[in-house]
């Protein structure tokens, strides 16, 4: 996907117009958010849970390489194949070239943000083969042209009548469904889509190195479907996305589907170990896994960025971020929205263009607090922030006007007499303009805070005087 | 199979981690770190608990599973679990019925019980009556009901846990509108963790089918407005018949 | 001192003095202090933050005793992220880690050091007044303040404490982040304070200054009754000597 990262603040301001996206990214916070909230509350031992899937995490990133090959042997072993794509246009040309190969017509695609990174769908669709999303939710906005919203809910920001009127050009029907009517209008759709599909692409929630299995995650059963009936599975995953033993998979569920939704489980958890046995009834008859890089060693690289690797993708965060609510996930220009997309976009799709991506933030630190497995994201953007500001030539852009407040900032700092004496000239100054020791209105670089908020003038006595003539005071 | 382009990735990983070639991990932070015999007794630990604990885990995922949105019926007899199930494919006047080729109808007559109704059940099985795959597929996705029995069921979270295999498709738990799924008393693990002691276990003796699903509920979908609506692309309904 | 306080709410800091004073804390203001650097920090500029820094630490470390900063901002800076600007520098970092040691935040000290019996008991604070309290998320989160202040109001006798929906979520301050996304920041604060007035306290508290100038400022905007207030002032007022006049114990 062509990153749109630098149309933000434009994206910010569309968002915060339009009422249908506000109103339904309420949701975000009275569904996902709440229900994490007390499903967390419900499970005994919750937050070692969190410790541990960290520590799992954690060690499994610091030794991806091990993993990575221990995963691959084992695919390997079990009658699987794997590709090691390091952009996504090496991806794609494996995917593409596996299709045309097999002579497949129709894939069906179960939810995955790598093959997002791809432009999957849209890049089969070009070449004459038919692609269609299967989750409703990618299905939907697939039919609108547009990329996903939310991480774990792609069409959030539709309403009911929008989806209804989507359905009725597309199908005919009256535009003037419920939610139910639709559902069954979507499940009749895509029940023959996936009755003829020759392939199918999903995404990995988990990949088990000692296994050599994939874990895919659903509540609708799409996921299912497309490890079922197809005869060719290729799964496409992320190289962080790795767990090394079965064992840890109970947990690492637990903690992703929690923070994802609430629920205790998804409707279904699927365990892929590969193609079917021979003697198995149904089910794919070869098993391929893309393993993607597209930027990710980039995060790896960085010790300061590398807990990004140990994002499970539940979208906790975006629930919990008050930014997000209110900007919405398309502002993001990219992929990942929200507060992991305001570190991950910007490593992986470019921090020039996604500069404003790690400033959009107020750093309240609720993303960290929701993560399951606690990712420090505020320090994430505060480094990337760093980058913008003083890293190497390619990645810095920083106007010279804000280089020179800093500057001076640092000037007033760094004697008290200097900051005493720029308090009381900005008191003497702004006096005249103020009302009732306020300003309604201020010009730049500030006049962004007086659009909508009376900035106070400051103090004319401030409190280290009043501090000292306490002091005389209480000694006189 | 074939790895291709693994050799330069991992070169660039290690690269990326300041990693020496094979350098096995340095910490022991997983549960690699446990021997043959600690994974094998760990899973005897399992079955011991899932033995003496029956009853109490019984009740616990009758709980769970209602909660998690399966229709839960419990009784007493293989009798009586052929004539519920029978009972639930009348209620939804469903002709059409398919039945996995699994060892459990041999104790519980469903086939009997459906045909004193009148339905004779399809049995999902390649080769069966000249079955070929494109034709189960077909007979799934044109059968109102899907019965299976259960590989185990899980306390902590209403789940019922299928092993595709000779025998039990993939398609029979899902394709049909409704799933009925049979469990026996002593089938019930205490939670998601027991389940993957019990899968590693196997694995080490030589044991992984191609795949194995964790059934929770019927098919969900909040897609649209966040409006919960069972029955998105799998069973609308799920019944959870526990003999025992 | 904060900086804000030092500039725009001298009155915070005057109260912050009397609470302690009445403690029988006994109080230095290092005339040498300015601002410990967040701002530039948060804006991605870590070498003037770094220059600022030095400065705080050459003035504090020549200081004795807890340091009082009544800003879960300010202390955040100081004890956590000094260590991280000042990565490399051995000699820094270990002075830094020295007098992070030593920050409080208002109500940790009042709650966690002091032990907090003492002001209910010998100061029997006092106020008849309606308040709802928005979590500074610095103070909650970054500091873990997150049941100080709750408990200190809770004990100011006629003071009616009404429940703020979301009162977690952030007020969308942000520092430079209210400029900057001067939008975003805004629909923040709207829902901040439409959650506050629905509330029908007659004052907000809150620990951080930016985020009572923010709330103040649109507050003023809206022509709203409501007030914002920081805890220090709540506290000084409820056990000043105007309450005690009034004839509650002391």
């Amino acid at each position: 996907m062509l990153p749109k990262t630098e149309r933000f603040k434009q994206g910010a301001r569309e968002t915060l117009a339009d009422p249908v996206i506000q109103e339904s990214m309420e949701a975000v916070y009275n569904g996902f958010h709440t229900n994490r909230q007390s499903a967390g509350q419900a499970t005994e031992g919750w937050d070692a849970q969190r410790d541990r899937g960290r520590a799992i995490k954690e060690h499994t990133i610091a030794n991806l390489d091990y993993y990575l090959e221990m995963l691959t042997d084992k695919v390997d072993a079990n009658g699987g194949n794997v590709f090691f794509a390091e952009d996504t246009a090496a991806a794609t040309e494996y995917i593409l070239d596996l299709a045309r190969a097999r002579d497949v017509k129709t894939v069906i695609k179960s939810k995955s943000m790598v093959s997002e990174e791809m432009s999957l769908a849209h890049e089969m669709e070009a070449v004459g083969i038919e692609a269609v999303e299967t989750d409703l939710g990618e299905y939907i906005i697939q039919l609108a042209g547009e990329a996903p919203y939310h991480i774990i809910a792609p069409a959030i920001h539709k309403s009911q009548d929008q989806v209804a009127e989507m359905f009725a050009e597309t199908t005919g029907t009256d535009p003037g469904q419920t939610p139910e009517e639709l559902t069954t209008t979507a499940r009749g759709m895509l029940r023959e889509t996936f009755q003829r599909a020759d392939m199918s692409v999903t995404g990995v929630n988990f990949a088990v190195a000692e296994s050599g299995s994939i874990v895919l995650v659903t509540n609708e059963g799409n996921g299912r479907m497309c490890t079922s009936i197809p005869r060719v599975h290729v799964a496409v995953m992320g190289m962080e996305k790795i767990v090394p033993s079965m064992q840890d998979l109970g947990m690492m569920l637990r903690i992703l589907i929690r923070s994802a939704t609430g629920q205790r489980i998804s409707s279904y958890v699927t365990m892929v170990n590969g193609p079917r046995r021979d003697e198995e009834e149904d089910g794919p008859e070869e098993f391929h896994l893309v393993i993607v890089d597209n930027g990710r060693m980039r995060l790896l690289a960085d010790p300061n960025l590398r807990e990004a690797l140990y994002c499970l993708r539940c979208g906790a965060c975006l629930n919990a971020c008050p930014v997000y609510r209110k900007v919405g996930g398309h502002s993001y220009g990219w992929v990942y929205p929200g507060p992991i997309g305001a570190v991950v976009s910007p490593v992986l799709s470019g921090l020039k263009q996604a500069k404003d991506l790690p400033f959009a933030s107020s750093l309240c630190g609720a993303c960290r607090e929701a993560c399951p497995v606690r990712i420090d994201i505020p320090n994430m953007l505060l480094h990337l922030r760093h980058q913008v500001v003083e890293g190497p030539r390619e990645v810095r852009s920083v106007g010279r006007v804000e280089r020179l407040v800093w500057k001076a900032w640092r000037f007033g700092n760094m004697k008290p007499g200097r900051f005493r004496t720029g308090g009381k000239i900005a008191n003497l100054l702004g006096r005249p303009f103020a009302r009732g020791g306020t300003f309604r209105r201020v010009p730049p670089p500030l006049s962004g805070w007086t659009r909508s908020r009376d900035l106070p003038l400051p103090a004319s006595t401030p409190f280290r005087d009043r501090f000292k003539k306490r002091r005389s005071r209480g000694r006189g | 199979m074939a790895i291709t382009g693994r050799d330069a990735f991992l070169g660039r990983v290690r690269e990326a981690l300041r990693r020496s070639p094979g350098a096995p991990p340095a910490d022991a932070a997983t549960h690699l770190g446990l021997s043959s015999d600690d994974v094998a007794s760990a899973a005897d630990g399992v079955r011991r608990e899932m033995a003496e604990s029956a009853d109490v885990l019984l009740d616990a995922v009758a709980e769970s599973a209602a909660s998690a949105g399966w229709k839960v019926r419990r009784v007493g007899s293989p009798e009586d679990a052929a004539d519920v199930v029978a009972a639930i494919c009348a209620e939804g006047g469903a002709t059409r019925v398919l039945r996995s080729d699994q060892d459990i109808f041999d104790a519980i007559p469903v086939d009997a019980a459906l045909e004193a109704r009148g339905v004779t059940p399809g049995i999902a099985a390649v080769g069966q009556a000249g079955t070929d795959i494109p034709a189960l597929k077909q007979a799934a996705f044109d059968s109102e009901v899907g019965i299976t029995g259960v590989d185990y069921a899980i306390a902590e979270t209403g789940t019922v846990v299928l092993h595709p295999r000779k025998g039990l498709s993939r398609l029979v738990s899902l394709a049909p509108g409704r799933h009925i799924a049979i469990l026996n008393r002593g089938d019930v693990l205490p939670s998601l963790d027991e389940l993957f002691t019990l899968e590693r276990a196997a694995y080490q003796d030589g044991t992984l089918e191609g795949s194995m699903n964790l059934i929770s509920g019927p098919s969900r979908t909040g897609d649209i407005a966040a409006t919960i609506v069972d029955g998105i692309h799998g069973p609308f309904e799920v019944h959870l018949v526990i003999v025992g | 001192m904060t900086c804000l306080v030092d500039q725009f709410r001298p009155e915070v800091g005057e109260s912050v003095v009397n609470v302690l004073e009445r403690l029988g804390v006994e109080v230095d203001f290092p005339e040498g202090q300015t601002c410990c650097g967040q701002p530039a920090f948060n804006s991605g500029f870590q070498s003037e933050a770094r220059e600022v820094a030095r400065h705080f630490l050459d003035v504090f470390d020549a200081t004795e005793g807890p340091i009082i900063v009544p800003s879960g901002s300010c202390g955040a800076m100081v004890r956590k992220f000094y260590s991280e600007m000042f990565e490399g520098e051995a000699a820094e970092r270990e002075r830094a880690r020295c007098v992070g040691e030593r920050i409080y935040e208002f109500t940790e000290f009042l709650v966690d050091v002091l032990g907090a019996d003492d002001l209910y008991t010998d100061l029997g604070p006092h106020m008849e007044d309606t308040a709802t309290y928005h979590q500074c998320c610095h103070l909650e989160r970054e500091l873990g303040v997150d049941h100080q202040p709750a408990e200190l109001l809770g004990r100011v006798k006629g003071l009616e404490m009404l429940p703020m929906y979301r009162s977690e979520v952030c007020c969308g301050f942000g520092g430079t982040f209210a400029v900057k996304f001067a939008d975003v920041s805004t629909a923040m604060l709207d829902e901040k304070l439409d959650n506050a007035a629905a509330t029908g306290a007659s004052t907000i508290v809150a620990g951080d200054t930016g985020c009572i100038m923010h709330m103040a400022g649109g507050l003023r905007r809206r022509g709203s009754d409501q007030q914002v207030r920081h805890i220090a002032e709540i506290l000084d007022e409820a056990t000043g000597p105007g309450d005690q006049a009034n004839g509650a114990p002391a």
